[in-house]
């Protein structure tokens, strides 16, 4: 596989704040992947130092093997990105801001113009000024202008935010068919873990600044899944039931998803002695039961959950 | 780079401030033009007229203590009987009539009628007979005598120039009309004339002040012999101007370029606006948050840097260009007359003609140099910032209190005053001795300014590319 982002020992502070703490992480060539973290958690400040817009403090960073510091022009030629929110000039069409961009980056078309226009979805609306846009199609937009000169590694940073359902579908199409397809590496950063889910090869984890895990995404799911457990129950008071079955023990989590639904997880060693002696507890308390169902398939939501409450978490 | 230079241009005039610069420079140069003349026009008619005169004569009969009034009261009695109401107005439009009557009660009424004269009865004879004469002569409309009076007047101080532009009017018969340009032209150089002959006939010492009267005096002549009746005059040394406020070199008598050069000072009013606009070019894109967008492109940080730059001095040109033009549209639009004036200048005993347009080009030229030292600190100040805010509004704090600062050091005779570069911008000042110090050179300010410049891209470009974003 072919190496595209490679970070090796990055550390950044600002001022006493240590805020990214010997990150390294690779991502290849024909893969989405997932940069995963709670807000706070350095996504963005790792993003900017890949594309320049930050300093290193510690460390380096390439890209298909072009150090961003040393060889800036050559390692931005293969990358297309959108860094928090995407920005563009509101007094301008949305064609002529993707002017701008090809009018200095090498080899873009006219046709290919409108070909990423096509691409996103914004025909109808690129020759409007985008002080009217809202902020699904500056995301569309920006992403145009990501894709503009065929770049070899697309990064977007929290790139479904104000994106409507059909438009997360239409990224999501649009990112697995040019990771896939194309070979291109596609690093998705967000904080919304089930988009992801369905989205990416691979997932990395940060929290507070350090990567905790970097895993596909069969491995992570299986891997929370394997030492715990999770049912599903259907009551008739939901939230007093969830919290008599909290309170039996402390390994217990979980959460209550309505009136009368809620879900308990806790560790498999301990099924044996919890199952009846919890479902008896609700009994006898005077509860009805109505279903109680074994939740199998784990949803990556979860397991990042599960993570970030097990590392004790405060968004940094 | 020219791509980069391209893209700013887009995102400037994709402003509205951007056309509300162009239209406030054509507004203004329009205004110049027109609200002067409006202003003037009513001005000029105020003081002229018979009341004015009646009363002088009724204060000067009152305060009889001086022996003088006879002759006053004579004269504007005169005046008064023959409808001359310019008497005491010595300004350029002063009717030939009015200057007759004074030059002939000036050399002849003391003889003619004072008692005082020690005059033989022949010359108070042929002295009351001279003030018959131009009485005459006003009421009859006949001009010559006027002339001849003239040559009279100025006998004494015996210019043989000053008699030849006389002859001259006389010769081709040219009626002393204030709207006959060749009256007036000698009119205004028969001082110069003297100022000559007083050099020569006393053989004193030549200096500037003698080079200049000459020169002004072949030009005149050179002007009448070629039927020129616009021109700007060079002069061989600086000297000041009438107001005697700032020292000139051309003098230009063509309402055309007069009045193209006196608009100059309309790129004041650009420079304001160009300040508004190298303060936001950087800043502005901070204030967006399209700096992440525009330096994620494969293009060093240095290159966007200098396209900014050169962005703006070329704008700064343009609009210059564009400024100078929309003068000249408005002045031809208020119809002022000579356009196709030459230049005229006296050099080595020859007349020598070139183009005015040249000379006022320059002007401007040299002004540019002031407002691009504003320009690139107003720009460096945009580097340094992030808010587009911050950035205009220390830009002009620094420009006023630079400035100001600069002349507080002067008035005080603080001397290293003069190592700031607002004591050296005005290349075309110091040039003409109008520096702010004593003894400031055109190449010490050239360097002054060169090294100032350096110093403050050096810093806003280190400051550019280092910036964490
Ligand atoms: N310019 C800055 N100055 C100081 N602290 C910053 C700056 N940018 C980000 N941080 C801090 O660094 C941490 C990581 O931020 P960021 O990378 O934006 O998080 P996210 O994962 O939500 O994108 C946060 O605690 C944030 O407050
Ligand atoms: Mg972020």
């Amino acid at each position: 596989m072919e190496t595209a982002i490679e970070i090796r020992g990055l550390n950044k502070s600002f001022g006493k704040r240590h805020v990214l703490k010997d990150v390294n992480l690779t991502t290849y060539a024909g893969e989405v992947f997932g940069f995963l973290g709670p807000n706070g958690a350095g996504k963005s400040t790792t993003i900017k130092m890949i594309v320049g817009l930050l300093s290193i403090d510690e460390g380096q960073i390439s890209i298909c093997g072009n150090d961003v510091e040393k060889n800036f022009e050559d390692a931005m030629k293969l990358v297309g990105a959108i860094v928090e929110n995407p920005e563009s000039y509101k007094n301008l069409t949305g064609l002529q801001n993707l002017q701008l961009y090809a009018r200095i980056r090498k080899g873009v078309t006219p046709e290919r113009v409108q070909e990423v226009i096509e691409l996103v979805g914004l025909s109808n609306r690129i020759k409007e000024k985008v002080g009217k846009y809202s902020l699904g199609m500056k995301q569309r937009l920006g992403l145009a202008q990501a894709l503009l000169h065929h770049p070899k590694v697309l990064i977007l940073d929290e790139p479904t935010n104000g994106l409507d359902p059909a438009g997360i579908k239409t990224l999501r199409d649009i990112l697995k068919k040019l990771a896939h397809e194309e070979g291109v590496c596609v690093l998705v950063s967000s904080h919304m873990m089930s988009e992801m889910e369905l989205m990416c090869d691979r997932v990395g984890i940060i929290m507070n600044g350090a990567m905790v895990d970097v895993k596909t995404i069969d491995e992570l799911v299986a891997s929370a899944a394997s030492d715990t457990l999770t049912f599903h129950y259907y009551v008739d008071r939901a939230e007093e039931a969830f919290k008599t079955v909290s309170e039996y023990d402390e390994t217990i989590s979980g959460h209550v998803m309505d009136e009368t639904h809620f879900e308990i997880s806790y560790p498999s060693d301990k099924t044996d002695r919890f199952s009846g002696e919890l479902n008896r507890k609700l009994f006898e308390s005077g509860y009805s039961i109505y279903s109680i169902t074994p939740v199998t398939n784990k949803h990556l939501e979860d397991v990042f959950l599960q993570m970030t409450q097990e590392g004790g978490s405060q968004i940094a | 780079m020219l791509n980069l230079i391209k893209n700013e241009f887009v995102k400037i005039f994709a402003k509205k401030s951007s056309y509300v610069m162009i239209i406030a420079i054509l507004v203004f140069a329009f205004a110049m033009q027109f609200l002067p003349k409006l202003v003037n026009n009513q001005y000029y008619y105020h003081d002229y007229g018979r009341e004015n005169l009646e009363s002088d004569l009724a204060w000067y009969k009152e305060t009889n203590s001086d022996h003088n009034n006879d002759y006053v009261i004579s004269l504007i009695e005169t005046a008064l009987e023959l409808e001359i109401y310019d008497l005491f107005y010595y300004d350029g439009s002063q009717s030939w009539q009015a200057a007759y009557l004074n030059n002939t009660y000036e050399l002849y009424y003391h003889d003619a009628y004072s008692e005082k004269s020690e005059a033989d009865e022949t010359t108070r004879q042929q002295a009351v007979n001279a003030i018959d004469a131009c009485t005459k002569a006003i009421k009859s409309g006949d001009y010559k005598p006027y002339y001849e009076t003239m040559k009279v007047y100025y006998a004494d101080s015996n210019s043989e120039l000053c008699n030849k532009m006389i002859d001259w009017l006389i010769e081709h018969d040219v009626v002393p009309e204030d709207n006959d340009w060749r009256y007036m032209l000698v009119r205004n150089n028969i001082g110069n004339a003297i100022t000559v002959s007083n050099y020569e006939n006393n053989k004193r010492e030549l200096d500037d002040a003698y080079d200049n009267a000459k020169a002004k005096c072949e030009i005149c002549m050179y002007r009448l012999n070629n039927n020129i009746q616009y021109g700007v005059t060079q002069l061989p040394h600086q000297e000041l101007d009438d107001n005697m406020y700032t020292a000139v070199k051309y003098i230009y008598d063509t309402p055309f370029w007069s009045s193209v050069d006196g608009s100059s000072g309309l790129l004041t009013i650009m420079c304001v606006i160009m300040i508004i606009i190298a303060g936001g070019i950087i800043a502005g894109e901070f204030g967006q948050g399209t700096i992440k967008f525009l330096l994620i492109n494969p293009v060093s940080r240095a290159k966007i840097f200098w396209a900014k730059y050169a962005s703006v001095i070329i704008l700064m040109i343009l609009t210059s260009i564009f400024t100078f033009l929309s003068n000249i549209i408005a002045t031809a639009f208020a119809g002022n007359a000579g356009i196709g004036s030459p230049l005229l200048s006296y050099v080595n005993g020859s007349i020598h003609t070139g183009s005015v347009l040249g000379v006022v080009i320059n002007t401007y030229a040299f002004d540019l140099v002031e407002y691009i030292v504003v320009i690139t600190i107003a720009f460096m100040i945009s580097a340094l910032f992030r808010s587009t805010a911050v950035s205009i509004g220390i830009s002009l704090f620094v420009m006023f209190v630079g400035a100001t600062a600069t002349e507080i050091f002067a008035a005080l005779k603080l001397d290293y005053g003069r190592y700031l570069v607002f004591a050296n911008w005005d290349i075309l000042g110091i040039k003409y001795g109008n520096g702010l110090f004593p003894h400031m050179t055109v190449t010490g300010a050239v360097i002054n300014i060169t090294i100032y410049m350096i110093l403050f891209l050096f810093i806003a470009r280190d400051a550019f590319v280092r910036k964490e974003v």
